[in-house]
């Protein structure tokens, strides 16, 4: 009988394990397929085509006189410049193609590298210069897609024709795209960049932690250890509960309210944002830090109040010290959370277009899950692999954090074996 | 409270000492006197109250939630449940070795530094380091761990612990020092190495020793007082308590009818 109720266990306790481990290997590869997915579509934003272009500068072609000033020069036709370059470069097979066809290929870039080289240098009036000129989002999806399932290209057969001039003559080289880290938002995708939104997110989960961190552990610390018992308290703990589960576009209502129409605080930005997330991210301090507080043996507690430590002492030290991982555990936890949020964000207006990345945190700015955002929704096919691109650096952001949350748990565990 | 720049007679006398918590009374009306510079040992079964009391002569008893307690406690002359009287400043004065060993999670140094540094005694980090081997040296400890002071003190055995949270108490510089059942949790060997120290201990501070062994309590007590729910029935020096106890209740507590 007894045997046979072990036998019946040990088949449980298999049971179990095989499910289990299936279940682990089930999760291990749907992320490693989201990774991969994500990966082969993003790996295509930090590269881009361009095209080496020898742009003659010529008054004529620019329509400017040859003594142009600085205001003459900023209404010159680059473009002409740039479609004539693209022509020669591609000739004979240029030939049959219209203006505006011709204009499609090559991206505003190459006119906004030319108006810069000039206004650095106007003696470059009447020369040539060879320029590496970004390719047009259009253009640059042809050449990244498979030459047998290149259903979203949209390029005539003569434009296509002089894409492969250009490459045939060695013109076409693939470079690693600085734009996209370096420049804010574009409506043109081969020159859009997570920069504003990189520096918006910094800014604003910068100031969500200056603020949240220690007003959260300074409540925990409070309410754990000094706050009296009541009903009053008993009220205050389950409200910080609720409001960890609160949706987080309620605190994007709420700093909207406060924060710029009753504070007159600036629109979209990350000021703002951060005091908001600040708010989101203070009720999971409150309770990690609480329960972090709650963890630790009370003997330590006696220990240092019967070497005549006072309450406060305690807390600062062996308390806290002790509490830190759990603690740097759950503020990372917020953090990253606070770092993939975009409703709150776009109620405060930080979903605005930002071609320049803030220098302060009072400047007009995006960040990173809302450039997601906005790309993720815009027509050109281009955005696609920005999107990509964007939530590759979120997740190695939330990758890097995690990371170090981890040091800080192996750190504070050489003392706690 | 006295400060500790003289040596002062570290004498405790409790008068109608009474401990709650909440309702109930764990210590009803004790009058004792505890003298210095002896080990003076608390027994009684198990609940009697012997580790209440304890706590009650350096204040740590009302850091409990619902925790009072009622009646008088002069420690030498001084009444510590005097209003204004700061119970911080009692504990600084006061020692306290737990049950179980609580180091804190840092390393050895920095636990035996820890009340010399809350209560600003060194003057100098030389003068941190001189008190953190002399209280080291004090317990027996120092040979053991004088190489690794930077490790953690979790590192070390039970007994070793215990030595250290003895260490980093004397450290402080009390008067007296309270230990509640500080060998239950060690071997046999630890805790002939904590009987030693207690000895040698009391040359210099009145030692309170709470003890399940009657063994232990006839070895180390230069007095015992017994105690059974929350009254202190027999004081006296051990030969007399346990060659002719006056009390029936200790009399059964020592063939081990009860505890």
């Amino acid at each position: 009988m007894s045997r046979k109720s072990q036998r019946r266990r040990r088949f449980a306790e298999r049971a179990f394990r095989a499910v289990a481990t299936g279940a682990l290997v089930f999760a291990a590869g749907m992320f490693l397929l989201l990774c991969a997915g994500i990966a082969a579509l993003g790996a295509e934003a930090f590269l881009r085509h361009e095209a080496r272009l020898e742009i003659a500068l010529d008054a004529a072609v620019l329509g400017v006189s040859a003594q142009a000033s600085a205001a003459e020069l900023g209404t010159a036709d680059f473009r002409a410049a740039v479609r004539r370059a693209v022509a020669e470069a591609a000739a004979p097979a240029a030939d049959t193609v219209s203006e505006i066809e011709l204009n499609a290929l090559i991206s505003p870039g190459a006119e906004f590298a030319l108006a810069d080289a000039l206004s650095r240098n106007s003696g470059l009036l009447g020369r040539s210069i060879t320029i590496d000129a970004p390719l047009s989002d259009a253009a640059d999806r042809y050449l990244k897609e498979s030459p047998d399932a290149r259903g979203y290209a949209r390029l005539s057969a003569a434009q296509q024709d002089v894409i492969a001039a250009l490459k045939a003559k060695g013109r076409l080289s693939r470079a690693f795209n600085a734009d996209f880290f370096a420049s804010g938002d574009s409506s043109y995708p081969e020159l859009a960049g997570v920069a504003a939104g990189f520096v918006g997110s910094m800014f604003s989960v910068g100031v969500a932690i200056l603020i949240a961190l220690p007003l959260g552990v300074a409540t925990a610390v409070f309410l754990e250890e000094f706050a009296p018992k009541n009903a009053l308290v008993d009220f205050l703990e389950i409200n910080i509960n609720n409001l960890a589960a609160v949706p987080s576009i309620i605190f994007g209502l709420l700093g909207l309210v406060v924060f710029i129409i009753a504070l007159g605080m600036p629109r979209s930005a990350p000021i703002v944002g951060g005091l908001v997330l600040a708010l989101m991210t203070l009720p999971t301090i409150i309770i990690v830090t609480r329960s972090s507080l709650q963890a630790l043996p009370s003997s330590l507690k006696e220990g240092a109040l019967a070497l005549g430590a006072s309450k406060l002492d305690a807390v600062l030290n062996p308390l806290l010290p002790a509490a830190a991982p759990g603690i740097a555990t759950g503020v990372i936890i917020g953090v990253a959370r606070a770092l993939g949020e975009t409703a709150p964000l776009i109620l405060i207006g930080m979903v605005a277009f930002v071609a320049t990345p803030p220098l302060n945190p009072l400047e007009p700015s995006s960040a990173l899950p809302v450039l997601v955002y906005l790309w993720a929704e815009s027509p050109e096919t281009a955005f696609a692999e920005k999107t990509a691109g964007a939530i590759i650096l979120l997740l190695v952001l939330l990758i890097v954090l995690n990371g170090l949350a981890a040091a800080i748990r192996r750190r504070a565990n050489v003392y706690r074996r | 409270m006295p400060d500790g720049s003289q040596r002062l007679e570290a004498t405790f006398k409790c008068r109608k000492l009474s401990a709650y918590f909440g309702d109930r009374k764990i210590v009803r009306e004790v009058d004792l006197d505890i003298a210095d510079r002896k080990v003076t040992a608390f027994m009684g079964p198990s609940g009697c109250g012997k580790s209440t009391i304890l706590r009650t002569l350096n204040r740590m008893h009302e850091s409990a939630p619902d925790a009072r307690v009622e009646g008088s406690v002069l420690f030498s002359g001084h009444e510590l449940y005097a209003r204004g009287v700061d119970p911080v400043d009692v504990r600084a004065r006061i020692g306290m070795v737990f049950q179980k060993p609580n180091p804190f999670p840092k390393t050895i140094f920095d636990n035996v530094a820890f009340a010399p540094r809350l209560l600003g005694l060194a003057r100098t980090r030389s003068d941190l380091e001189r008190r953190v081997e002399e209280a080291l040296v004090n317990v027996g400890l120092w040979t053991e761990v004088k190489d690794r002071l930077k490790d953690s003190a979790l590192g070390l055995s039970g007994g070793q612990q215990q030595r250290l949270v003895i260490a980093r108490a004397i450290a402080a510089e009390p008067a007296a020092l309270l230990l509640d059942e500080p060998c239950s949790a060690l071997d046999p060997a630890s805790t002939a190495r904590i009987e030693e120290l207690i000895a040698s201990l009391a040359r210099r501070l009145s030692v309170v020793v709470v003890t399940h062994s009657l063994a232990q309590a006839r070895r180390i007590a230069d007095a015992i007082a017994f105690f059974h729910n929350g009254e202190m029935v027999e004081f006296g020096p051990p030969g007399q308590l346990f060659e002719a106890p006056s009390d029936p209740r200790v009399k059964d507590y020592l063939v081990g009818r009860t505890g």
